[in-house]
């Protein structure tokens, strides 16, 4: 089960979005869908809240580098917060820890 | 690993949707060898990026694809029999090289062999100190 929230109470202009359950092969299709319409032109930052996030594979991965190459084309950014230990493992092996902003407080 | 062993093959049809599965059954295999929860979780992770891989490429019309597992007192591979012309794009783009960083960091063993017609992808995992418990 995967899903997928916008929450922007916080008000600060960023697109905040809460992701829940696995990301792999079969629901990577709809994640990226949703993920790159909210993005659109890339002009505002983007929070992603993972903390009840429990899988993601290389697909989703390869997703989220997709979204950074276009926020980044504005000088915006990917905030990625709280992830699972077991997660921040594949960010670690893949560099990409280096490449997002991994935060823990919102 | 010792000549001892259970065996078992799973055919599963080349759909997105069976990967999910497949990474359940195998958590329920290697559990049952006394790894610890961090590894069990390690294993689902490869087993499920190389099932993603085979499930993506698009070179074979093959509908169904093996993965057949040893498990042994002291440890348990995999075996992916794959196609010659999947194998040699298998871990192409961002995607192919996270997975293929992902499965070389969390197994023990990780090997790709080819003949003229299909190619094998084998991967083990020692029990070593992850043990449960």
């Amino acid at each position: 089960m995967f899903e997928m929230k916008v929450d922007n109470h916080g008000g600060n202009g960023k697109v905040r979005i809460v992701l829940s359950g696995e990301i792999d092969i079969s629901t990577a299709p709809e994640f990226k869908t949703r993920l790159y319409e909210l993005i659109g032109d890339g002009t505002q930052d983007i929070e992603l809240i993972c903390d009840k996030l429990s899988y993601i594979d290389s697909t989703g991965l390869g997703i989220l580098v997709g979204a950074l190459k276009r926020v980044k084309n504005h000088q915006n950014n990917v905030y990625i917060y709280r992830l699972r230990d077991n997660i921040k493992k594949l960010f670690r092996i893949t560099g990409l820890d280096k490449v997002f902003i991994l935060e823990e407080a919102v | 690993m010792n000549q001892n062993f259970d065996e078992i093959i799973i055919n599963l049809p080349k759909k997105a949707e069976y990967v999910g599965f497949i990474r359940l059954a195998v958590s329920g295999l290697v559990s049952r060898i006394g790894f610890d929860i961090d590894t069990v979780e390690d294993i689902k992770v490869v087993v499920s990026e190389i099932c993603t891989r085979i499930v993506s490429s698009g070179c074979d019309s093959g509908r169904y694809y093996d993965v057949r597992f040893k498990l042994f007192d002291e440890g348990f591979q995999a075996f992916f029999k794959v196609p010659n012309c999947l194998a040699g794009n298998l871990f192409e783009g961002d995607s192919g090289d996270f997975a293929k960083a992902i499965i070389s960091s969390l197994t023990d063993e990780f090997s790709i062999t080819c003949n003229d017609d299909d190619c094998i992808i084998t991967i083990g995992k020692n029990l070593g100190d992850s043990i449960n418990g």
